[in-house]
């Protein structure tokens, strides 16, 4: 592919991958450009394209570094630990962190949709001890609960 | 039993992800660069050792681009793996490159050394395996330069700086694993550019440095690192004081031999003899008047504390004219500026203008030394009255070019009566290149560091600028291959040296001193341990022909270096050492390279800038500023990938996309017939045969016209062929006509022919790849690297 062609590859998939990060406060540009790309290939961290009469050639290898990279970025990394951190690895390597990253991305994300509505109240019951309860929870069977709790303290080895 | 109470999660997703890649102990190939070097009657004999590693999960094979001092003779190379120790040939560059490549697929450790440039080096080791360790150890030796009152610097190079590369991007396979392409006027451009590490990246190579230096001596100083020294009466030991030095600058270790010792010597062993050559005092030398052409490098390699260290330097031998001498400045990068008037007589108020002026010059753009060279050169040939005043010209610059081998080729066309000096002027300078010019120039040449001690370190150099003291040296005695065959003139203050076979013990030294009065001095041998005086006479050999080489592209005397190289084990760019190891360690060979990345000099510039919130992007040296695309050279890329695309040359093909659009893709990946492309193939034959009997004076504008025409419509009868050529087909329809009408009005001079011949060449060798010609992917690419 062409420069242009790897470039909209690389946005595409940051963005079905969900590791467009930082994106929103624009630190992370997710599609690279030409200049990018010169920067990257000077570091060693993006191979040299292949010349096809005058023009840069781009393979699955540079779409995977740049993920990679990408993908790095989105999490604040700067760029020295970056490269200290992709230089030279393989293929394999480059996918599995990738894929990896995508996966944390959609965890972070499934995490984040919920921990916002997660209330928590708090009381201290003695000093050393506290008792953290969701908003919103009601207590139904309070017999088992006392049950539950003794169970616990019983198990910090705090009561017998 | 424990219960656990799930209390708040915490997501700890980032934590895991990073620590299956986490940052290595080392992360790279090249754990630790060990140099020891001692000195002994101003020979310094150097070993250098390179330990790799493997901290991936494959096998790979390691390469790094490495600087060693300019005028090194590398005679002896090993690999070491445990305890084991296997020494290396040298054979002929592409036997040595095929022996490499084929125990590496046989599974077998081995590793390769190559020159570069007289200063740059490239060595593979292949079939590391994972946490394998492997050791490379090469020796050098080399002369170190010395001066009248004692001074003399052993400079040992830590790290290949960016080059300024200019051309068309060549279109073939690369001849090495740089991060800039091959380009027509650097051939090699992707052997001599390591990518680099980014500030901050602790690349974790220990460095070790220790000097020996043998007889008396005084006034030890280490310009740029810190050591500490242990010495006796009649030896000392330098070592660097810290263990984590970053390998960006020079080590450049300065003292002053004995003053009994500073004297012309003649040292002999087995059969060859190293002669010095102290100029004898001359109070109240004046040398002739001059016409000096001071030539600023303001290109952006020099950004920062390099440039004003650089117009000092200059502003500092302004002031060193006298008021018989007339001067004129030149400042350049890829287009030069002169300053108004052209040469002016050298008086206070003359040369508090060229001070002033030199204060404006600031750095940017790229570094078009060749094209600086020709003007300078140019505008003194076009002096009118001289009055007999000596033309010079003095070069300051970091030297970080990959085009060397055109420049120097320039001097020696065009040089004529005049004389070039160079001072080079960077923590990490192009020693070896600068030295060349300067020989070749029948000048000298000095290197300083950028700082405060400058002025100082160029006191001795203005009063030597332009005129020597002694010429025309002859040695009489039992002497025969003198190396350089052409004695170097003395200069105030500073040695010459020569090698030679020697069958006496005696020999006697003539010359002419400037007011025609005779020189001579005699010296009897003596006998010095020098056991790399063999290897020393065939590398100034090796430059003589070298020199021959630039000029002619002789078989003959390519012949003449191999045999040389390998005789006395010395290697060149025609040469190579291969060292294989016979254990199999990576069944099938499958393997991984892994290039080593490379600190940027220290003091060069690094400015980080936030392009559109895109990531940090280097401003590089080459930058002519913030307006211009500033990776022009130092992240230079295929013309194509920066979408502007075509630069002069490609104004005659039309960018692939569009072709594709008017015509389908379809069309023009049908590849071209074996008939097509023989048609193009005697054509383009024609048209070469045509230009060269033009040049002879034997074929006049009408051939040339048809045989241009001819070569036009075979190419037009292929869109798969000419798509691939548009260098020749900007030739042919630029360039071409201009000559055709040249040589139509009889106008056409060598001048003109050997610039088309440079533009016919590169359209011509792309048109040989296009045709399946160009037979090993990147042929001797070293041939153009002398």
């Amino acid at each position: 592919m062409i420069l242009e062609e790897l470039s909209d590859r690389v946005a595409r998939e940051l963005g079905e991958r969900g590791l467009l990060g930082a994106a929103a406060d624009g630190r992370v540009s997710d599609a690279p450009d030409a200049r990018t790309v010169r920067y990257y290939t000077t570091l060693g961290l993006l191979d040299r394209p292949r010349i096809e009469g005058r023009q840069a050639r781009y393979a699955e290898r540079h779409l995977l570094q740049l993920l990679a990279i990408k993908a790095l970025q989105a999490v604040d990394l700067p760029l020295a630990e970056i490269q200290q951190r992709l230089y030279g690895r393989s293929d394999a390597e480059l996918k599995a962190l990738v894929e990896s990253l995508a996966a944390e991305a959609r965890a972070s994300t499934a995490s984040a949709a919920r921990v916002p509505s997660l209330r928590l109240r708090e009381v201290a019951v003695v000093p050393g001890v506290r008792l953290v309860v969701e908003e919103g929870w009601r207590p139904r069977d309070p017999a088992a609960l006392e049950a539950r709790i003794r169970a616990a303290l019983a198990a910090l080895g705090g009561e017998r | 039993m424990t219960l656990a109470i799930p209390m708040v999660d915490i997501p700890s997703g980032l934590t895991r992800v990073l620590g299956s890649l986490k940052a290595k102990e080392q992360p790279l190939p090249l754990e630790s660069v060990q140099l020891r070097a001692r000195v002994v009657d101003r020979v310094a004999e150097v070993t250098v050792e390179q330990k790799f590693g493997n901290p991936f999960r494959e096998a790979i094979e390691a390469v790094y681009v490495f600087p060693l001092a300019g005028g090194s003779a590398v005679s002896r190379f090993e690999m070491q793996i445990g305890k084991r120790v296997v020494r290396g040939r040298i054979e002929e560059r592409a036997e040595a490159r095929r022996q490499y490549a084929q125990a590496l697929d046989q599974g077998k450790r081995a590793a390769l050394l190559e020159q570069e440039r007289d200063d740059v080096f490239t060595v593979q080791v292949g079939n590391v395996t994972p946490g394998d360790a492997v050791v490379v150890r090469l020796t050098y030796s080399e002369r170190l330069p010395f001066f009248e009152d004692g001074r003399t610097e052993l400079r040992l190079p830590l790290v290949v700086a960016p080059r300024y590369v200019g051309g068309e991007e060549l279109p073939r396979e690369q001849a090495g694993h740089g991060v800039v392409p091959d380009t027509t006027t650097v051939p090699d451009a992707s052997r001599i550019t390591p990518p680099r590490l980014v500030p901050g990246f602790d690349a974790k190579v220990s460095l070790g440095v220790e000097v020996e230096l043998f007889g008396g001596f005084s006034d030890l100083a280490c310009s740029q690192h810190a050591v500490s020294t242990s010495s006796g009466p009649e030896s000392a030991r330098v070592m660097l004081s810290r263990e984590r030095e970053p390998l960006d600058r020079d080590f450049v270790l300065r003292w002053r031999i004995a003053g009994e010792q500073v004297k012309s010597q003649l040292l002999a062993h087995g059969g060859f003899a190293l002669l010095s050559v102290v100029p004898p005092a001359r109070q109240g030398f004046l040398g002739v008047a001059r016409d000096v052409v001071f030539v600023l490098d303001r290109s952006g390699s020099m950004q920062g504390p390099k440039m004003a260290s650089a117009g000092r330097a200059c502003a500092s031998l302004l002031r060193t004219l006298g008021p018989r001498d007339r001067f004129s400045l030149q400042a350049f990068d890829e287009v030069v500026e002169w300053m108004p008037g052209g040469f002016q007589q050298a008086d206070e108020g003359a040369i508090e203008r060229g001070e002033k002026w030199l204060r404006s010059v600031e750095a940017r753009g790229g570094t078009e030394l060749d094209l600086a060279m020709r003007e300078a050169l140019q505008q003194l040939r076009s002096r009118g009255e001289s009055a007999g005043r000596a033309p010079v010209v003095v070069l300051l610059t970091d030297g970080q070019v990959g085009d060397e081998s055109s420049v120097l080729k320039r001097l020696q066309a065009e040089l004529g009566d005049a004389r070039v000096f160079t001072v080079g002027i960077d923590t990490a300078v192009n020693d070896g290149f600068l030295r060349r010019l300067a020989a070749l120039g029948g000048g000298t040449s000095t290197f300083v560091e950028p700082g405060a001690r400058l002025e100082e370190a160029l006191q001795s150099v203005g009063r030597e600028i332009g005129t020597p003291l002694v010429t025309d040296l002859h040695i009489d005695g039992e002497v025969t291959e003198l190396a350089p065959a052409r004695i170097p003139d003395l200069f105030a203050g500073r040695a010459a040296a020569a090698f030679f076979r020697l069958g006496s013990r005696r020999v006697k030294i003539t010359g002419r001193f400037a007011d025609g009065s005779q020189f001579d001095q005699e010296l009897e041998a003596r006998e010095a341990p020098l056991a790399a005086i063999d290897h020393l006479w065939a590398r100034a050999r090796i430059v003589d022909l070298e020199d021959q080489f630039r000029a002619s592209r002789s078989e003959a005397v390519k012949k003449e270096i191999v045999a040389l190289s390998i005789r006395h084990t010395v290697l060149t760019r025609f040469t190579a050492f291969v060292v294989v190891d016979d254990e199999v360690v990576n069944q099938g060979g499958t393997r991984r390279t892994v290039v080593q990345p490379v600190e940027m000099p220290a003091d060069w510039e690094m400015t980080q800038v936030m392009a559109g919130g895109g990531p940090a992007v280097l401003s590089a040296p080459f930058a002519r500023g913030p307006q211009r695309a500033p990776l022009k050279a130092m992240g230079r890329m295929p013309a194509a990938t920066a979408q502007a695309g075509a630069g002069k040359a490609a104004m005659a093909s039309v960018p692939r996309q569009l072709m594709e659009k008017l015509i389908g893709k379809h069309s023009l990946e049908k590849p071209a017939t074996v008939a097509e492309r023989e048609r193009v193939r005697l054509a383009l034959e024609a048209f070469l045969g045509a230009f060269v009997a033009a040049r002879g004076g034997r074929g006049g504008a009408e051939q040339l016209e048809q045989a241009r025409i001819d070569l036009l419509r075979a190419l037009g009868e292929s869109l798969a062929i000419a798509t691939a050529v548009p260098l020749l087909q900007a030739f042919l329809r630029g360039a071409a006509v201009e000559l055709v009408a040249a040589v139509a009005a009889g106008a056409a001079d060598a001048a003109l022919y050997a610039r088309h011949a440079r533009l016919l060449e590169a359209g011509r060798d792309q048109a040989r790849v296009a045709l399946g010609e160009a037979g090993a992917p990147a042929g001797s690419f070293w041939e153009a690297s002398i």
